[in-house]
């Protein structure tokens, strides 16, 4: 594992400013995730697990405080700045799996890559990853309407990796899958955090699913509360 | 580029997963262009129309005695051009023709057959420079007359045969058949018979003249002539009315462009109806993905991206409806003028064909303008708002 920390957040807070009331969702958070590690982020409902995930993801932005995703503070850039982050950078694994209904798997997967180079023509690099994590060929051209949920989430998985990121995010993984396809899924997870030097970062409620992690990460009420 | 086409053909899925309502904005863009572009091409082939009939009248000045309420009777007017003002005319137009017209109507036999006919008597020596002559001879003295085409055709009249005018017995013997020329501001001798300055003279018993044609021969001069006139007969009270057909027929045709303007302005509101429909169809296809917006921007879609998705959408829309209409406008056209006109060759006149395209590129417009705000909705939606939409 590299000692150099790919994610850092330095004392982030957020805040959602509703009629009712302000919502801390995360309070004066502090803590550094380190390239190639296996995290997992535990809490209850409402604890702002997701609030955090979507941080990392660029998909939010903080209200105070600082996070740095691979070199780069994220307050001050812009849209499209942060487009190409997540892009580039970021891979997310949902617990919808959130295909492209209108896209087959394969052409799910080449999607972000066509974002990235504006090449149409690499469903070489896409095939190479679809077989990777485990989908075989004659699935290849399935809409994700006709695949399994284990199967959609080789593929989501295969998007993630496509663009060979930095970072893996995932939120609930296995949460919609069944038992044995779960391990697959997270067998596959922990063999590209462990061969590939991929730093995951994972949103789970399962104590089983989290025991896969390098480290968890505690919340409650938008605090870390233990694994700093 | 490649990132185009990768939107592009998402675009196209999109239309294709949700056929039966792109169908319907398509068909409301076809009705639009069509109704838009086949009043065009209406519209202008009336003004064709119309100026076709009114040719060769541009180049003249029409000088009528000037008629107050007072000098009217309950027939008209007595009032004619005298020599006097003929000699002053003459003395105004410089070295154009000047023709002096005396003008009447009357019924005419021919054989048991009455009608009504103007009729206009000229010196045979300005004829020609009003008129031309189609089969027979032009007139050489006070006998005989000439008749127009159409009155020739419809009563079978032909050279030599003979007609009573008025009351008289005696008859006049047709020498000559004019030209078709259409309607004019001077005098319009389709439906009339021209005889002889001397014969009307005498058989209707006038002094002076309705009215004094001065054709010029330079199209520039036209209003140099017709102050010049205005200046000589009008200085102390107004004796004459002076009109320049040039003027008058800029005027009829102006009329009529408007009027083509006008129906194309109602072809135009399908054309906005049409859009109403394409932005409904766009609002709904935002709205049914909010989701994938928020899955496609976290996975690294760029807010000009999305915004350029949606709007390929309603341009396929716009396009396909556009060339579908662009094509049924042409036989609109066609039906259009064939019923209103009777005469469909003013279809293939470059001014109707260009009402096609012009048609098309409303149509294309209205598409992307109707896109414009739900494209830019779709592009504004914050991902992680997106994401969370059930």
């Amino acid at each position: 594992m590299d000692q150099q920390p790919v994610i850092v957040f330095s004392d982030v807070t957020k805040i959602y400013p509703l009629a009712a009331g302000d919502v801390i969702a995360l309070d004066h958070l502090s803590f550094e995730i380190r390239r190639g590690e296996f995290i997992a982020i535990m809490g209850p409902s409402g604890s702002g697990k997701s609030t955090l995930l979507n941080m990392i993801g660029c998909l939010d932005v903080p209200t105070s405080g600082e996070v740095i995703i691979d070199g780069k503070s994220i307050r001050s850039m812009t849209d499209d700045q942060l487009t190409e982050l997540r892009r580039d950078v970021l891979g997310f694994i949902f617990q919808q799996f959130n295909l492209i209904l209108l896209l087959n798997a394969l052409e799910n997967v080449q999607y972000p890559l066509i974002l990235k180079t504006g090449e149409t023509s690499c469903t070489d690099r896409c095939k190479e990853v679809l077989a990777a994590v485990g989908l075989t060929p004659h699935l290849w051209y399935h809409r994700p309407s006709q695949l399994s949920g284990g199967q959609q989430q080789r593929v989501a998985i295969a998007r993630a990796l496509v663009n060979d990121p930095e970072i893996l995010l995932c939120d609930e993984p296995t949460g919609n899958l069944d038992t044995k396809t779960g391990t697959a899924i997270m067998n596959l997870l922990a063999r590209l955090c462990r061969e590939h030097k991929k730093t995951i970062v994972m949103v789970t409620h399962d104590p089983r699913t989290a025991e896969y992690a390098d480290r968890v990460i505690r919340i409650e009420d938008g605090r870390i509360i233990e694994g700093t | 580029m490649s990132n185009h086409r990768l939107f592009f053909r998402l675009a196209v899925r999109n239309l294709q997963i949700h056929w039966l309502r792109s169908v319907l904005a398509v068909i409301g863009i076809i009705i639009g262009v069509v109704a838009i572009s086949s009043m065009g091409i209406l519209g202008n082939s009336l003004v064709l129309s119309v100026a076709d009939s009114l040719t060769d009248v541009g180049d003249s000045v029409v000088v009528t005695p000037h008629v107050s309420f007072q000098g009217m009777t309950s027939t008209g007017t007595d009032k004619r051009i005298t020599d006097r003002q003929l000699e002053q005319i003459r003395r105004a137009s410089g070295n154009n023709d000047v023709v002096p017209v005396y003008t009447g109507g009357d019924r005419i036999r021919i054989g048991r057959e009455i009608l009504a006919a103007s009729i206009y008597g000229v010196s045979p020596s300005d004829i020609p420079k009003l008129v031309t002559l189609k089969a027979g001879q032009y007139l050489r003295g006070a006998s005989g007359v000439m008749i127009g085409a159409k009155i020739a055709k419809e009563n079978n009249l032909a050279v030599g045969s003979r007609m009573q005018v008025g009351d008289e017995e005696a008859g006049v013997r047709v020498v000559g058949i004019l030209a078709e020329r259409g309607m004019g501001f001077d005098i319009s001798p389709d439906y009339a018979i021209i005889a002889s300055d001397q014969w009307y003279k005498d058989f209707y018993d006038v002094n002076g003249y309705d009215q004094v044609i001065v054709k010029v021969r330079n199209l520039k001069d036209i209003d140099q002539v017709k102050k010049s006139i205005e200046a000589q007969l009008n200085r102390r009270e107004t004796e004459v009315n002076v009109y320049d057909t040039k003027a008058i027929l800029e005027t009829i045709l102006e009329t009529f462009g408007r009027i083509s303007t006008f129906t194309m302005a109602i072809g135009g509101i399908s054309l906005i109806v049409a859009g109403v429909s394409i932005f409904n169809v766009m609002m709904m296809s935002v709205m049914e993905r909010y989701r994938e917006i928020g899955i496609l921007r976290s996975i690294g879609t760029k807010r000009a991206e999305v915004w350029s998705m949606f709007i390929y959408e309603s341009l396929i829309l716009g396009v396909s409806g556009s060339i579908i209409g662009g094509i049924l406008s042409f036989l609109g056209g066609y039906a259009a003028i064939a019923i209103m006109l009777q005469e469909t060759s003013y279809l293939f006149a470059i001014s109707s064909l260009i009402q096609i395209p012009y048609g098309m590129i409303f149509g294309i417009a209205t598409s992307i303008l109707s896109g414009l705000y739900p494209a830019w909705k779709a592009s504004d939606l914050r991902p992680i708002d997106a994401l969370r939409h059930e």
